[in-house]
C-alpha cells in the first residue's frame, strides 16, 4: 500500500499542521470575542454607574431645591426622574446588546471565512494525494507492462519453438490485415 | 464530424473530455466562443469545430456549446472494434491499424486495444458479436 502513495505521510502530516493551525486561530479569535465582550459589558456596567451617580446627585439637588415645592409637585419630579433613568438604562441595554451582537457576528465570519479556506487547503491536498497515487499507479502498470513485453518472447520461444522479435510480430499483423482485407469480412451477413 | 472517422479509444476519451471542458468554459467566460474554447482543444480539434460551426451556419455561444456537447455525444456513440494483440503495439502499427480501419474496416468506430500475450501472436478482431481470429495460437491449434 505504501509503495502506491509514497507521499501520503507527508500530506496527511500537511493536513494535520493546516488543521492545528485553524484550530490555533480559532482558538485566537474567539478569545478575542470573549474579551471584547466582557470589555462591553465592563464599560457599559462603569458607565450605568457613573450615570446612576450623577443623576442621584442631580435629584437630590432638585428635591433640595424644591423643598418648599408643594408634596404633589415633588411627587411628580420625582416620578419624571425615575422614567427618564428608566428609559436611558433601556436604551443602554439595546445599544450594549447591539454591540456585543455586532461583535458576534464579525468573530463569527471570520471563524467561517477560516473553515472555507482549511475546506479549500484540505481539498486540494487530497486531490495532489490522489494524482500522486495516479501517477505512481501508472508507473507500477507501466513497469509491469514493460516487463511483459521483455518476457513475450521468451513466452513465443516456449510455445512455438523459437523467438519471434516485435519487429516481426508488427510484420505478421500487417500481413493478416491483408488478408482479412481480401476476405471481405464486414459484408457478409 | 468525419463521414468516415476511426479513432481509438483513448483519443476519443480524450477529444470528448476536452470538449466538455471546453463547452463548460463557454457558459463561464465572458469573452467569445472561440477566444474561450481554444485553450482546451489541441489546433486539429478546434479547427475541427471551427470548421463544423461554419459547415451548420452557426456562431452564437449557446450553439457551439451544444454543437460540441453534440460531437462529443457522437463520439461516444460510436461502435466500438474490439482488436486484441498479443504484444502492446508500436505508435507506428497503431497509425497503420488506424488507418486500415478508415479504408477497410467497418465504417466509423472507436477501436478498443487490448494485449494478450497467449494469443502468442497475431490478432483478433471483434465488432458486433463477429470475431476474426487472426492470432498465432489458434493457428497453432489448427495444426
Amino acid at each position: 500500500m505504501s509503495t502506491f502513495f509514497p507521499d501520503k505521510k507527508s500530506s496527511l502530516e500537511k493536513a494535520a499542521r493546516i488543521i492545528t493551525e485553524a484550530e490555533k486561530e480559532a482558538e485566537t479569535i474567539i478569545t478575542a470575542a470573549s474579551k471584547k465582550a466582557e470589555q462591553i459589558i465592563r464599560e457599559s456596567h462603569l458607565f450605568t454607574r457613573r450615570v446612576y451617580e450623577t443623576l442621584k446627585k442631580n435629584l437630590t439637588e432638585t428635591t433640595e431645591e424644591i423643598s418648599s415645592s408643594s408634596q404633589a409637585d415633588l411627587a411628580k419630579l420625582l416620578e419624571q426622574h425615575q422614567l427618564s433613568l428608566t428609559n436611558f438604562l433601556k436604551n443602554l441595554e439595546e445599544k450594549t446588546s447591539v454591540q456585543a451582537r455586532v461583535f458576534q457576528t464579525q468573530a463569527q465570519e471570520r471563524l467561517l471565512k477560516i473553515e472555507e479556506s482549511l475546506g479549500q487547503e484540505l481539498k486540494t491536498e487530497y486531490k495532489n494525494l490522489l494524482q500522486e497515487a495516479k501517477k505512481s499507479q501508472d508507473k507500477k502498470l507501466a513497469d509491469f507492462a514493460a516487463m511483459l513485453d521483455k518476457k513475450m518472447p521468451d513466452i513465443v520461444k516456449e510455445v512455438v519453438g523459437r523467438a519471434i522479435p516485435l519487429e516481426k510480430h508488427e510484420e505478421i499483423v500487417r500481413g493478416y490485415l491483408e488478408d482479412i482485407k481480401n476476405t471481405r469480412p464486414w459484408t457478409k451477413t | 464530424m468525419d463521414q468516415n472517422l476511426v479513432i481509438t479509444a483513448d483519443e476519443a476519451s480524450r477529444i470528448t473530455q476536452q470538449f466538455q471542458v471546453a463547452a463548460q468554459a463557454i457558459y463561464k467566460s465572458q469573452s467569445s466562443w472561440d477566444q474561450a474554447i481554444r485553450p482546451h482543444l489541441s489546433a486539429e480539434d478546434y479547427q475541427r469545430v471551427v470548421a463544423s460551426a461554419a459547415q451548420s451556419q452557426i456562431n452564437s455561444s449557446e450553439s457551439i456549446a451544444s454543437l460540441l456537447e453534440d460531437m462529443s455525444q457522437k463520439i461516444l456513440n460510436l461502435p466500438v472494434v474490439d482488436v486484441e494483440l498479443a504484444f502492446r503495439p508500436s505508435q507506428s502499427l497503431l497509425d497503420d491499424l488506424v488507418n486500415w480501419f478508415s479504408q477497410s474496416g467497418p465504417g466509423p468506430c472507436r477501436l478498443r486495444f487490448r494485449t494478450d500475450y497467449r494469443l502468442l501472436g497475431g490478432l483478433i478482431i471483434g465488432y458486433q458479436g463477429k470475431i476474426l481470429d487472426y492470432s498465432l495460437a489458434s493457428r497453432l491449434k489448427k495444426i
